[in-house]
């Protein structure tokens, strides 16, 4: 299944880059759970389960840096499925994989907090609250002609919470001259947030079930476009090494289409000065977008899109983890990480964060108390404001 | 704007980084995996420590690449500025004769310059070396002898014992993160509160390289407040936290002013100044630099029977026998200075063998310097002075 699940020469590049490891003193560390865990697991498969082995927040930024490419994450995700859990713990546990869900029954994640903390759910992070549909767009130049059909993955998060992203990514998309196709048609998710948690079978399976629901919708379409960058790298990377699901059509996130294929004169009118426009926009790459494409790609999407005073945030991973932030267990660990936020934000009212994932967005907003947003948010408001002429279409 | 792309993010990268966007072109990192600084101290070697070593700036004659005395010190102290740019706290000038720091061993090693957490001295003089019990190679007692030995000068040693949080499974950069900690900053202070009144007055307190990962000058001055004594680190093997924070810096100094780091596996690197990258992206650059070193098995690979590949050209360059002390030593004769197609610095070019000579540190910034120069991108120290060979002193 596994490339180099063997090769590590415990050069220990990995414990440098590990953010949970910098910040837990109890956490053994990508080596120690991934590479080591599983030689021994290999000679003798009742090698005990680390303790600490479900602290690892599947960051991947291990993996990343291994110069000899050992899947430590992966190894890490297999260890974890050995754990064995209460079953309270065990149910939370199986609610929080399928984030397909909780997008079906959004206004769930509302239960009031004596009614969840007993399943273990933290009380620290609040769970979010669905937001309302954007408006279209319209161009004040020439009404944009529909050609090329674009495929735009609905995430778990932003189906359930982030419509106001959703919508705003596809108001940009037709904007810039593609029919959007939303996919897939009902709740599904990419199997990320089961691998995270170390149900990698559980992960496939409903990785699967989203592969066929989303392929018939396949056809015609020259390209899928994603939003958040943990599904973005499990339907390009993830699918196809591990799960042996490759998608016919390639798979591109917001960002990286953004800045190839939005027309010019989308860039003229955002060069122009927009009004009373003040703070930082302060830019988190994720760690899983950092992992599959680099640093620096949403930089130069915000500077581009003429956003005043853009800075990079220093951090490695804000600790959300997609549901880590929510169980009782990590709280300390993922607020401690998201903290390294609040030292470089200091205006949290006018400045900004922007970010590629709706759950790394509401952890880092509820740390610093500056909103946290997508790009898509960002650039749509940003148009808006500087066009004025898009005309509601209300919440569907 | 002149766009060059710099393929690797190891030591040879970030040198060649900042060397670009100081010339004031756009830069952008591509690399598959991390690079070999978080692996050791940042002290930027240029010689073994044997020898006479008491003027290290002729030590720079006897590289594989000639340079002039002026390159030479403008390359040292670029090197400086762009530490001291990134938040490193290196000094501004050089010193005339060099100075020596000491290892965990107990040697004395020259060095131009090193981040102001570590110890060096111009001569030798006493210092109290402090062990950590529970700390791989912080050998306190071997390492007081050597340096005694070596030197004939007087030292002395101690050894503190463990946290109470201490487990078994502590390395170094838990060790750090635990002395950044307000807990062990305080079990620190306490520890070394306890063995300051044997030190005699006035001499340097040696700790192992573990003073915080992200607090290291706030944590050495409070421990020289507690203590009344200067203190300072001694670098350990690796994973070794001076380079975890040089490279934190470093990087994040760059990240700052634009560059790009891309992640991802460069497949071909065209002349034409095309990059592909494994996974399908392309772009094209001006200029191309291939920093893909070759320790950790990156821009090179040895294969079963022997034959070493280039990965980026997909070229064999040769064979070897295939035993493991030789490979290190052999990939550095093996590589090259780039082919007339590719520019190429650090560890993968010809003629260098830092495991062997330790001069990492020398052909980092020699062959970047060449790099650099082949393509036309950046001059080095007053004109003329190019390839002069001559460094006996540099006042
Ligand atoms: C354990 C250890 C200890 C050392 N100690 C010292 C010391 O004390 N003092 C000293 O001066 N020097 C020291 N060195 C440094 C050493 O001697 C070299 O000088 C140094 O490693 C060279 O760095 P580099 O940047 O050329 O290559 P590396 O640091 O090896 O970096 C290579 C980079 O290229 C990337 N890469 C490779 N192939 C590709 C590809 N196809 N596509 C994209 N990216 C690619 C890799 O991922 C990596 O980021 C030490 C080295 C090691 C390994
Ligand atoms: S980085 Fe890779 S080779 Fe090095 S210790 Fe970690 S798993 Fe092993
Ligand atoms: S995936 Fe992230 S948290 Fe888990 S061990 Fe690797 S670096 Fe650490």
């Amino acid at each position: 299944m596994w490339n180099n699940d063997d090769a590590c020469m415990k050069c220990s590049i990995c414990i440098t880059v590990c953010p949970v490891y910098g910040q837990d003193s109890d956490f053994p560390g990508p080596k120690a759970l991934g590479p080591d865990w599983f030689r021994a697991f290999q000679e003798n498969p009742a090698t005990p389960v680390m303790e600490h082995v479900d602290d690892c927040t599947f960051c991947q930024l291990c993996e990343a840096s291994c110069p000899v490419h050992v899947p430590i994450a992966h190894l890490i995700a297999r260890h974890k499925s050995f754990k064995k859990k209460t079953t309270r713990i065990a149910l939370r546990d199986r609610i929080l994989a399928h984030p397909q869900w909780v997008a079906r029954y959004p206004h769930l994640a509302n239960a009031p907090s004596f009614l969840v903390k007993p399943l273990g759910f933290g009380s620290r992070s609040r769970w979010p609250r669905p937001q309302k549909r954007v408006g279209r767009l319209v161009s004040p130049n020439e009404p944009a002609k529909a050609a090329q059909v674009i495929g735009l993955f609905v995430d778990c998060y932003s189906r359930g919470f982030d419509q106001d992203v959703l919508s705003a990514a596809q108001a940009l998309l037709e904007l810039w001259g593609f029919s959007v196709r939303l996919l897939p048609h009902a709740s599904h998710c990419c199997g990320a947030a089961a691998y995270a948690a170390g149900q990698p079978e559980e992960g496939q399976r409903i990785a699967r079930a989203t592969y066929e629901a989303l392929s018939p919708d396949l056809a015609g379409l020259s390209l899928v476009v994603t939003l958040n960058a943990t599904c973005d790298s499990t339907l390009r990377e993830e699918w196809p090494v591990y799960w042996n699901l490759p998608l016919p059509v390639p798979v591109l996130s917001f960002t990286e289409f953004a800045l190839s294929r939005a027309p010019e004169s989308f860039w003229e009118t955002m060069k122009n000065q927009a009004p009373g426009t003040a703070g930082t926009a302060w830019v988190h790459t994720t760690c899983r977008s950092r992992v599959s494409r680099g640093d620096g790609i949403l930089e130069a999407l915000v500077q581009k899109a003429g956003l005043p005073s853009v800075e990079p945030l220093n951090m490695a991973c804000c600790g959300a983890g997609g549901s880590y932030a929510f169980k009782e267990e990590h709280e300390d660990t993922a607020h401690a990480l998201g903290l390294v936020a609040l030292e470089q934000i200091k205006n949290p009212k006018e400045d900004s964060i922007v970010v590629d994932s709706g759950t790394c967005a509401l952890h880092l907003s509820q740390i610093t108390g500056a909103a946290a947003k997508h790009p898509a948010y960002w650039l749509y408001h940003r148009y808006r404001s500087l066009t004025e002429r898009s005309v509601e279409i209300g919440s569907q | 704007m002149t766009r060059v792309t710099v393929v690797g993010q190891g030591p040879a990268a970030l040198f060649a980084a900042s060397l670009i966007r100081e010339a004031g072109h756009e830069c952008i990192i591509v690399s598959e995996s991390e690079g070999s600084l978080p692996l050791w101290s940042g002290t930027f070697d240029f010689h073994a420590p044997v020898g006479d070593v008491s003027n290290p700036w002729s030590l720079l004659d006897n590289q594989p690449i000639s340079l002039s005395g002026q390159e030479w010190k403008s390359l040292w102290e670029s090197l400086a500025r762009f530490e001291r740019e990134a938040g490193i706290p290196v000094p501004d000038l050089l010193p005339s004769r060099g100075l020596f720091t000491i290892t965990c061993t107990g040697r004395e090693k020259p060095v131009f310059m090193v981040p102001a957490w570590q110890y060096a001295q111009e001569a030798a003089q006493p210092v109290w070396f402090v062990g950590f019990d529970g700390l791989a190679d912080s050998m306190a007692a071997f390492q007081c002898g050597a340096y005694q030995k070596h030197t004939g000068v007087e030292a002395n040693y101690c050894e503190i014992p463990k946290p109470s949080k201490w487990t078994p499974t502590w390395g170094a950069v838990r060790w750090a993160a635990y002395v950044d900690s307000d807990g062990g900053l305080d079990w620190l202070k306490r520890a070394l509160q306890k063995v300051s009144p044997d030190i005699p007055p006035g001499w340097p307190v040696l700790v192992p390289q573990v003073i915080g990962r992200k607090f290291p000058e706030r944590n050495l001055r409070a421990l020289q407040m507690a203590t009344g004594h200067p203190v300072f680190e001694y670098p350990l093997p690796p994973p070794s936290l001076g380079g975890m924070r040089i490279r934190d810096r470093w990087v994040w100094n760059l990240k700052q002013s634009g560059v790009q780091f891309l992640a991802g596996r460069v497949t071909l690197a065209e002349p034409s100044g095309q990059i592909s990258l494994e996974d399908g992206r392309e772009w094209r650059s001006d200029h191309i630099i291939v920093a893909s070193g070759g320790i950790l098995g990156g821009g090179l690979e040895i294969s079963v029977d022997g034959k070493v590949h280039d990965t980026l050209r997909k070229e064999v360059l040769g064979s070897i026998t295939v035993r493991q002390d030789l490979q290190m030593q052999e990939w550095g004769r093996l590589a090259d200075d780039g082919t007339p197609r590719i520019t190429t610095c650090g560890a993968q070019c010809r003629g260098w063998n830092p495991n062997r000579d330790s001069n990492g540190g020398a052909l980092i910034l020699a062959t970047v310097f060449q790099g650099l120069n082949r393509e036309g991108l950046v001059a080095v120290g007053p004109p003329g002075a190019v390839s002069e060979r001559s460094v006996s002193h540099v006042e």
